[in-house]
């Protein structure tokens, strides 16, 4: 078991928790949601690579296919994508504390698990769902006419739209450009299994 | 190509794909009924209304785009899954989801009276004068939505399949041979369409979830505004993708199903896979021809779609086309229903791409486009097309199953006359429609003008025959589905 992933999760958690760096990027919407929560999610995702390998497997018994660690992952994101509570945030320190916990432990890490346990159909689906749901954000924080956090200007909420935008675009053009090409070798687990002859219908 | 020893196909699947055309074949029929009412309706001569005329349309429209889709992803998997190990349990969600899709969608059509058109051009979903609430465009969009996250799910087994057995989606469009002349694991056919489809349904679905999010979304937050134009752009980034993918799957059976009649195996080479890697990148971005009277368009990105529409379905077309003629010509080819609709659809594909593409053209369709000449060219290629394939691969399941019997009949008389009904219906309803596109009559009007009204009475005659030849598909289909059911 390699310690790596969680001297790297420790070390990014403590930058991003350091009071000047927190006000810094909390100082703007688009730095807030589209900078900091993604980056706490990766302090768990690298967390998560500390695991030993015998919890994972103890974790895999009762939820094989990552369905519940991907509903938890969900659920959290919905949660902190609520602007009121990115509001609560900025006023409640008890907030801010829970954004830190919870944001890499029950977001971050339950999203690695999943995405461990996930197959190439479960993955294309979330990610193909992630990138429109950033669409669709992104066209909503760019367009509303009214401010949805109290402590941001309009004009900020509109720069994290333009970025959601972005950010749905180049998932988007990754994820293409991963499948279509690929892992360069074959696998062997594609190979056919049994003999079904070859049938021709017809008049020879 | 190394001969590859086929797979089994898996028995739940296959009663699976039955169910899909057990399901595309009834909204055929239905649907093409509904049509028939719809032009007896522009001829006077049955008493709709203009919002039941809307409504019909919007549901003739949806709900026969959805069979197509069916159909074509049930060819696919019948014949992708014998060279790569596909999920049954994905086709039965997708099914699954494609009902209850549908399901939503005819509620929000009969009882939520919904019309504003498939194609929920952005801002008319919200805009209804009081025909329909809000919740019925949110209940019919949300059906779409539906319908869509079932197809990526199934793409994307299709994509996981191909991965699994050939390294990359490159590889399953068969670059090494195009690319470098290495002819050891050139995919057949069936998996390079599907791969296409894959990668053309993926990209699709996903832009059609932003834009069906989206106008959920301003339907309930109506002061969100949306920009119309970029709405419209992702919506038929979504519909054209997704209409020409069904036929894209379709086509597959006459990959797979002419080779059997003559015996004569269809081998992609280079020329076959250029033109489906060239394919695969047009269909995705020749979608703005649908906007070519939209004059806000930079007018490059106009100038480059109508290019790219001229070659956008033709490569594949012509190497089909082209195809199926070398396998057929003098091969002493038996014909019968299955084999007649193949050849039907080739010519219903390729003569319905020809006034396509003169709509294409800017200057033709600064006059042409919004008259019946848009109906006439798509109804050519779906219905005689696209739809042809279908009812032919329905033949084929059968003939298929009776030629392990003792080489029984597989078609009769009666079959035969539906297809010519078919074929002379399809022809005459279609040209009815070029033809009146010629002549100006506008697309899209539930009331037409006393001088049109023989125009709609002709194509209603025709639709008539149309109708009376699927109904011979369909019902002697649905009759055979029992035999077919109890030998998978
Ligand atoms: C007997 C067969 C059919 C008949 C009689 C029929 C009739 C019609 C009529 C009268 C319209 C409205 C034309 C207008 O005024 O704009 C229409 C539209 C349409 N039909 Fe069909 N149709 C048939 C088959 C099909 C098939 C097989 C498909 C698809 C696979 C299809 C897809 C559509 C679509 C997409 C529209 C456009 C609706 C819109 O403008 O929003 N139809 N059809
Ligand atoms: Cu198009």
């Amino acid at each position: 078991m390699t310690r790596r992933p969680l001297h790297l999760s420790g070390a990014l958690f403590a930058v991003l928790a350091l009071p000047p760096v927190a006000r810094q990027l909390e100082s703007s919407m688009a730095g807030h949601m589209a900078v900091q929560v993604p980056l706490l999610v990766l302090c768990g995702i690298l967390a998560f690579g500390a695991v030993p390998e015998s919890v994972r497997r103890r974790l895999a018994a009762w939820d094989r296919h990552g369905l519940v660690g991907l509903g938890l992952a969900l659920s959290a994101m919905a949660y902190w994508m609520l602007p009121r509570w990115l509001d609560a945030a900025l006023a409640d320190p008890v907030v801010e504390l829970a954004k830190f916990v919870t944001v890499p432990l029950l977001w971050g890490m339950p999203l690695a698990w999943a995405w461990s346990r996930l197959g190439l159909v479960g993955r294309g689906f979330v990610a193909a769902h992630l990138v429109a749901l950033a669409w669709v954000l992104g066209w909503f924080y760019a367009n509303a006419p009214a401010r949805m956090c109290a402590n941001y200007l309009l004009e900020e909420q509109q720069t994290l739209g333009s970025a959601l935008l972005a950010l749905g675009t180049a998932g988007a053009l990754a994820g293409l450009l991963r499948v279509v090409v690929g892992a360069p070798r074959p696998a062997a687990d594609g190979q056919p299994l049994r003999l079904d002859g070859t049938h021709v219908l017809g008049n020879h | 190509m190394a001969n590859q020893p086929l797979l089994a196909i898996d028995p739940l699947g296959r009663r699976l794909v039955l169910a899909y055309l057990a399901v595309a074949a009834a909204v055929f029929l239905l649907m093409m009924s509904v049509g028939l009412a719809m032009r007896l309706g522009q001829g006077a001569m049955l008493p709709l209304g203009a919002d039941l005329f809307y409504q019909l349309m919007t549901m003739h429209a949806a709900a026969l785009v959805g069979a197509c889709a069916m159909a074509g992803a049930a060819i696919m998997w019948y014949f992708l899954s014998r060279y790569v190990r596909l999920t049954p349990a994905v086709l039965a969600v997708n099914l699954a989801t494609f009902l209850i899709g549908a399901v939503m969608i005819l509620g929000a059509v009969i009882i939520g009276k919904f019309g504003a058109g498939w194609t929920f051009l952005y801002p008319l979903p919200a805009k209804s004068g009081g025909q329909w609430e809000i919740g019925a465009a949110a209940v019919f969009m949300g059906g779409l939505l539906v319908i869509g996250t079932g197809f990526l799910l199934l793409h994307l087994d299709c994509a996981r399949a191909i991965l699994a057995r050939y390294g990359s989606l490159a590889r399953g469009l068969g670059w090494p041979l195009l690319f470098r002349g290495d002819d050891s694991d050139t995919p057949p056919p069936a998996v390079v369409a599907s791969t296409m489809a894959a990668i053309a349904n993926i990209t699709a679905v996903a832009s059609g979830a932003a834009v069906l999010g989206i106008s959920i979304a301003n339907l309930y937050f109506p002061e969100v505004t949306l920009d119309p134009l970029l709405a419209k752009n992702l919506i038929y980034f979504f519909g054209h993708t997704f209409v020409n993918v069904t036929i894209y799957m379709a086509v597959i059976a006459v990959y797979e199903i002419l080779p059997l009649y003559t015996g004569r195996p269809w081998k992609p080479n280079r020329v076959f896979l250029a033109a489906w890697t060239a394919s695969t990148v047009f269909v995705i971005v020749a979608y703005p021809h649908h906007l070519l009277m939209d004059f806000a368009m930079p007018h490059w990105v106009l100038m480059v779609a109508q290019v790219i529409s001229f070659t956008s379905g033709i490569p594949v077309l012509i190497v089909t086309a082209f195809g199926a003629l070398t396998i057929v010509h003098r091969s002493g080819i038996r014909w019968d229903v299955a084999s007649g609709l193949l050849m039907l659809s080739m010519f219903g594909w390729a003569g319905g791409v020809i006034p396509a593409i003169v709509d294409a053209v800017i200057v033709v369709n600064k006059v042409m486009h919004n008259t019946m000449w848009v109906p006439g060219h798509f109804h050519f290629y779906l219905l005689l097309g696209m739809v042809s394939m279908a009812f032919a691969f329905m033949y084929f399941l059968n003939s298929e199953a009776r030629s392990k019997d003792a080489g029984a009949p597989v078609d009769g008389g009666l079959d035969r006359l539906g297809l010519g009904a078919y074929l002379v219906g399809g022809l005459g309803f279609v040209f009815v429609f070029l033809y009146s596109g010629q002549a100006s009559v506008p697309r899209r009007w539930a009331a037409h003008m006393p001088e049109w009204l023989d125009y709609d009475r002709l194509g209603a005659l025709f639709a008539a025959f149309v109708v009376a030849g699927a109904a011979v598909f369909v019902l002697g289909f649905l009759g055979r589905l029992r035999g077919l059911w109890a030998r998978a």
